[in-house]
């Protein structure tokens, strides 16, 4: 169960709203370092999935695992599983990056104001380091010539990469992408894969729920492929992409590369 | 605690003053039409000083108290020769100050109908006066209905100021009668339900009306 | 018409007109206060506590502000409860207008985006940190605009407070009209101090809020 290999580890999880089940058992386990694409139709559950695995809106059954610790749950001294103290979960959260499709900065701040506020606030650094720190990762994601300028006057592209600088502000042992250029104008997507790509030979471990086939190609360690709520199908990508086994994998990929 | 008999012998005078409450609600809202109706033609016709008059009331009325405005009406209408006329000057000064604020939602109103409209009526030849009356001004009115609902309500929450120049509604008949007994509970209570009562009841006519019309628009 | 009457009672006017502020001030704080507490009762999920914070306010919104005036004044001494002139004004405003600032307050709220507190909590603030740093920064700059209609009413308002012998401008006012029986240059002077204040007050904030909302502005 704690192979301390694995970044994070999630086993049977169901999700429920209300009456409708998004999430019917789903189980996998990312390495660290490892760079794992979430393929599949729209419903098919994958966004509630990376929801569910920074406890952002927690399963309704089944257990995450980070790094070996129990994500979001305690057990009680009759062995009884309650939901963690908040300061507890805040820590746990602070640890998983997030990159949104529509970015979410706070736009009362200003680029580098965005990705200083989780270090000084959360961490508890000084603003003089937050703020070096933040310098540090804004130029490495090519935005240094923007640091004190607000989200509004930012390009959609320059926003994205603005979010992920953020989310690597807290140095987070993985970071969860989702569907990071659905958003964008095309001109503005490869600018954010670049950034994508150069963070995947960082050995930074990544989730990504994504349709760009070329990142997956070229970044991807796994694919998974969902359906329904379910992981329909997993392989490296030139095994999925070249060779789907599944047939839902098939048709999918054919409305897509076609 | 609470004095049942004095409740009881209010009654009567309680009454005849939320008929006069009523009768002064109607003439405000009346004159309130008219101010705003007047005010919004001036602003929107191609008039720069219609303009600047109707702005300039608009921000007056906006900009100060009704209460001090009913002393300027109240002391004012003597200096014209008008003497002794409490329920005028009310009903004078809460209509003027309701007025800009119709004016404002008829403007919003007006501007809402759709220039397709009005390009099509010229277009089969209406003069600009059928236009108004007969394309502009319905439509304006049912969109704006909710907002004056609204405002109006507000212009029976405001009569109650007429009673500091005497005028016999509801809330100076309360201030009499408590003054007379020792007593206010049992007045003022009452009346506070009644003002309630009142405005529900005026908000469900109001929204009866608005069933009505957009049934016969569509 | 006698305007050298008006600059012979100015200092007595000017007196009460320090005190309009300042009580203008009180009811704005305590309203807005009060309001907030509306708007976390209201949130709270507590079903009783909802529906309290519904009565009040449907009974606030129902009755004009100066028979919440005299019920207070007049009324709540017979059950025992008495205040002071200046603090029953002060109280008739706030219980009068806390309504109307929840309703600003709770759509200042809705208004940020659920999108940037997932981002905040993914970093991992706390509910307090939340809404100390993102939410109440940028609902200040929403709130401006109905914010400053409703002060605008509140010191309006506030002129009813001479009914009950409050010291303010409209109470000076009447005791000049008193003494001089030249009431309808006071009141229209006094008119005219009203609009040249409140018409200040309507374009230093609009200033204000252009200021704060900066942000906004895209390239």
């Amino acid at each position: 169960m704690n192979t301390n290999n694995e970044a994070i580890r999630a086993e049977n999880i169901f999700k429920s709203f209300g009456e409708l089940t998004v999430l019917r058992g789903v189980s996998l386990a990312v390495k660290r370092g490892e760079v794992v694409c979430i393929m599949g139709p729209s419903g098919s559950g994958k966004s509630t999935l990376l929801r569910c695995l920074n406890w952002l809106s927690p399963p309704t059954e089944g257990t995450i695992w980070l790094g070996g610790e129990v994500l979001g749950l305690q057990e009680t001294s009759n062995g009884k599983r309650v939901v963690l103290p908040d300061s507890k979960l805040r820590r746990q959260r602070s640890r998983i990056g997030m990159v949104f499709q529509s970015f979410n900065l706070w736009p009362h701040r200003t680029a580098i104001g965005n990705v200083m506020e989780g270090p000084m606030i959360v961490n508890g650094a000084s603003k003089i380091e937050a703020r070096r720190l933040a310098n540090e990762i804004l130029t490495r994601v090519g935005l240094a010539d923007k640091v004190d300028v607000y989200p509004a006057k930012l390009s959609g592209g320059q926003q994205q990469r603005v979010a992920i600088a953020r989310a690597l502000a807290m140095q987070p042992e993985i970071i969860l992408f989702d569907e990071p250029t659905s958003a964008l104008d095309p001109e503005l997507v490869g600018e954010v894969l670049d950034v994508m790509k150069s963070l995947a030979t960082q050995e930074i471990t990544m989730i990504v729920v994504t349709h760009e086939v070329e990142f997956a190609k070229d970044a991807a360690d796994r694919i998974l492929f969902m359906d329904e709520g379910l992981i329909v199908e997993e392989g490296s990508p030139l095994e999925f992409l070249e060779n789907p086994k599944e047939e839902r994998s098939r048709q999918f990929l054919e409305r897509y590369l076609n | 605690m609470f004095n049942t008999e004095l409740f009881f012998n209010s009654i009567p005078i309680l009454a005849s003053a939320a008929v006069v409450t009523f009768k002064l609600f109607v003439c405000c809202v009346c004159l309130s039409l008219m101010f705003g109706t007047l005010s919004v033609m001036l602003q929107l016709s191609n008039n720069r000083c219609g303009y600047w008059l109707s702005r300039t009331y608009v921000s007056l009325m906006r900009g100060t108290p009704l209460l001090v405005q009913l002393f300027v009406v109240f002391f004012g209408l003597p200096l014209l020769g008008i003497k002794g006329q409490a329920f005028l000057a009310a009903a004078l000064a809460i209509g003027l100050n309701s007025g800009a604020y119709t004016t404002e939602i008829l403007r919003a109103g007006i501007q809402n109908v759709p220039v397709g409209h009005l390009e099509a009526a010229t277009s089969i030849g209406m003069s600009r006066l059928r236009t108004w009356t007969r394309v502009v001004f319905p439509q304006a009115f049912t969109v704006s209905l909710p907002a004056l609902t609204n405002e109006f309500t507000i212009v029976l929450k405001s009569t109650p100021l007429a009673s500091v120049v005497a005028v016999t509604e509801l809330t100076y008949a309360g201030v009499i009668i408590q003054a007379r007994a020792f007593s206010a509970i049992e007045i003022f209570l009452p009346i506070a339900i009644g003002y309630i009562a009142i405005a529900l009841s005026f908000t469900q006519l109001a929204r009866w009306l608005e069933r009505r019309l957009r049934d016969f628009h569509t | 018409m006698e305007l050298s009457i008006i600059f012979e009672y100015a200092p007595m006017l000017l007196q009460g007109l320090q005190l309009t502020i300042v009580i203008s001030i009180g009811g704005i704080i305590c309203s807005l206060t009060l309001g907030s507490v509306l708007v976390a009762l209201s949130r709270s999920g507590i079903r009783a506590l909802v529906i309290l914070v519904r009565v009040y306010t449907e009974i606030i919104l129902g009755i004009p502000v100066l028979v919440l005036l005299y019920l207070i004044y007049f009324v709540l001494p017979e059950v025992g409860i008495r205040f002071a002139e200046i603090p029953t004004g002060l109280l008739t405003l706030t219980l009068y207008y806390s309504p109307y600032m929840a309703e600003i307050i709770r759509g200042a709220i809705n208004a940020i985006p659920t999108g940037q507190i997932e981002a905040a909590r993914t970093v991992g603030m706390s509910n307090f940190q939340i809404a100390k740093r993102i939410m109440v920064p940028q609902a200040l700059g929403l709130a401006i605009p109905p914010l400053t209609g409703i002060c605008i009413g509140l010191v309006k308002d506030s002129a009813l407070l001479s009914i009950i012998s409050v010291h303010e401008f409209a109470y000076q006012t009447k005791q000049a009209v008193a003494r001089t029986f030249a009431p309808f240059e006071l009141w229209a002077f006094v008119a005219l101090c009203y609009w040249a204040i409140l018409s200040i007050w309507e374009v230093v904030m609009r200033k204000v809020e252009r200021r704060v909302t900066r942000y906004r502005e895209t390239g």
